[in-house]
């Protein structure tokens, strides 16, 4: 279950790089976000949305000042790195480049991993979750902090990662499962970048963070304001647990509510699953879902 | 490097190998016709004033905007940068990017002389949609 130290794992993503002078420039006529105030080293996290307010690509920034690091879903990559080569002016610099494999990123969990941390040197009290920290030729931040775990990020390049793990594990950092540190982020209320959110509404994923309406326009933005101001977000996405893995995509509930499974990741003996429905079902309560194998009970966590 | 207070060391993590060449972008050229009516050729030698002679208007489309271009419009001294499509229009120089040639061949581009919505318009036959301010089309 909860490591009780700590287990770090590599978990797959896409990287895009994002260079030149007017590289924030150019991300933040795109992005559901507004970047342009950003500084070397912020860490944010946005979308890339279709006209219709939809999600095309969702990733995680490192901000290097002139170089941006995206990381993503990498079945994401060809769409991010075709939507970023399109409209790029005469008169700015920006390149595209992939850096799939060039740098890794693992996430460091369980109860105390900052004890972990703080036999490399790190402070985590000086982490935060909008900033990345320097440490060697790595990047680290903190995801989130909860009473039971903690949950840091870290961002390596591919040619130090054999050692930066052995420094990891020799202060006691255990082999972590990917399935387990998703599960995790979703019981912490997250959705992580390696999950597949294409063609869903930020609303709907709970998301409204991510979706700045007074940054002006960006694609999509149309179509957010109009559900945002005439209460038309009629979804939300919540954290379930079964017995057993859910199937992705669209099912029905007994009561016949739409539901749908965007993540079911194994975590011991059950399964932690993330869940778009409407929002008047109530979350104190069971849900059963109707499936090919059956009823199943998801239970609220 | 100087970030806020602190002097940090320069960012290493992309340095060395692993990054590709930076992704090409194919745009498709095409020879570039566009309509100015008299109110907007008035406007835009207004605009440049005694630097016609050096000064030229590049009208242009980036990513960006509610239906995913946003125009774009400056009067500049004429660039170095080749690949442009020069048009000529009473004396006035107005220059398009090869890159963009595919998205604004056929705009008419008009001026309206009022208070409240008033400016440069764009009616661009590539559009299939235009915001409702009509700075951006898709």
């Amino acid at each position: 279950m909860i490591p009780p130290l700590a287990d770090i794992v590599n978990i797959p993503t896409g990287i895009t790089l994002v260079s030149g002078k007017d590289a924030r420039t150019h991300l933040n006529r795109m992005l559901t976000v507004d970047v342009s105030s950003d500084s070397l080293l912020t860490r944010k996290e946005s979308f890339i949305c279709d006209l219709n307010g939809r999600i095309t690509t969702y990733q995680l920034h490192v901000d290097l000042d002139e170089q941006i690091l995206l990381f993503h879903n990498d079945s994401m990559s060809e769409i991010l790195r075709k939507t970023l080569t399109r409209g790029i002016p005469w008169n700015e610099e920006i390149e595209i480049s992939s850096g799939d494999g060039a740098v890794q990123r693992i996430l460091i969990y369980g109860k105390q991993p900052e004890k972990i941390l703080a036999g490399l040197g790190i402070n985590q009290a000086q982490l935060q979750s909008g900033h990345w920290t320097e440490f060697l030729d790595t990047m680290i931040s903190v995801i989130k902090i909860e009473d039971e775990f903690s949950i840091y990020e870290m961002i390596i390049p591919s040619r130090d990662y054999s050692e930066i793990t052995d420094l990891l594990h020799v202060n006691g950092a255990g082999i972590g499962e990917v399935h387990s540190a998703i599960a995790l982020l979703s019981i912490a209320g997250m959705i992580d970048y390696s999950i597949d959110v294409s063609g869903h509404i930020p609303f709907n994923l709970g998301l409204q963070r991510l979706v700045d309406l007074k940054k002006g326009c960006y694609p999509g933005q149309e179509i957010h304001a109009r559900m945002e101001s005439r209460d038309g977000i009629k979804k939300s996405t919540s954290t379930f647990k079964t017995n057993m893995q859910m199937r992705l995509g669209k099912s029905k509930s007994t009561n016949n509510d739409q539901l749908e499974i965007i993540s079911s990741q194994r975590f011991g003996d059950s399964w932690i699953n993330l869940l778009i429905h409407p929002k008047e079902i109530s979350l104190s309560s069971e849900i059963l879902v109707n499936t090919p194998e059956g009823e199943i009970v998801l239970k609220s966590v | 490097m100087i970030y806020g207070a602190l002097e940090v060391e320069f960012v290493s993590l992309i340095e060395g190998t692993g990054f590709s060449l930076p992704i090409a972008t194919i745009t498709e050229r095409v020879d570039v016709n566009i309509e100015v009516t008299p109110a907007a050729r008035s406007a835009v030698k207004s605009a440049i004033g005694e630097q016609i002679e050096t000064h030229v208007l590049i009208i242009s489309a980036k990513a960006g905007g509610c239906s995913g271009y946003l125009y774009d419009m400056v009067v500049v001294e004429r660039p170095e940068e080749e690949g442009f499509q020069t048009i000529n229009i009473d004396g006035v120089t107005i220059l398009i990017h090869d890159n963009d040639s595919a998205l604004l061949n056929g705009l008419k581009l008009d001026f309206k002389d009022s208070l409240m919505g008033g400016g440069f318009h764009m009616d661009n036959p590539n559009a299939d949609r235009a915001c409702g301010c009509g700075q951006s089309f898709g």
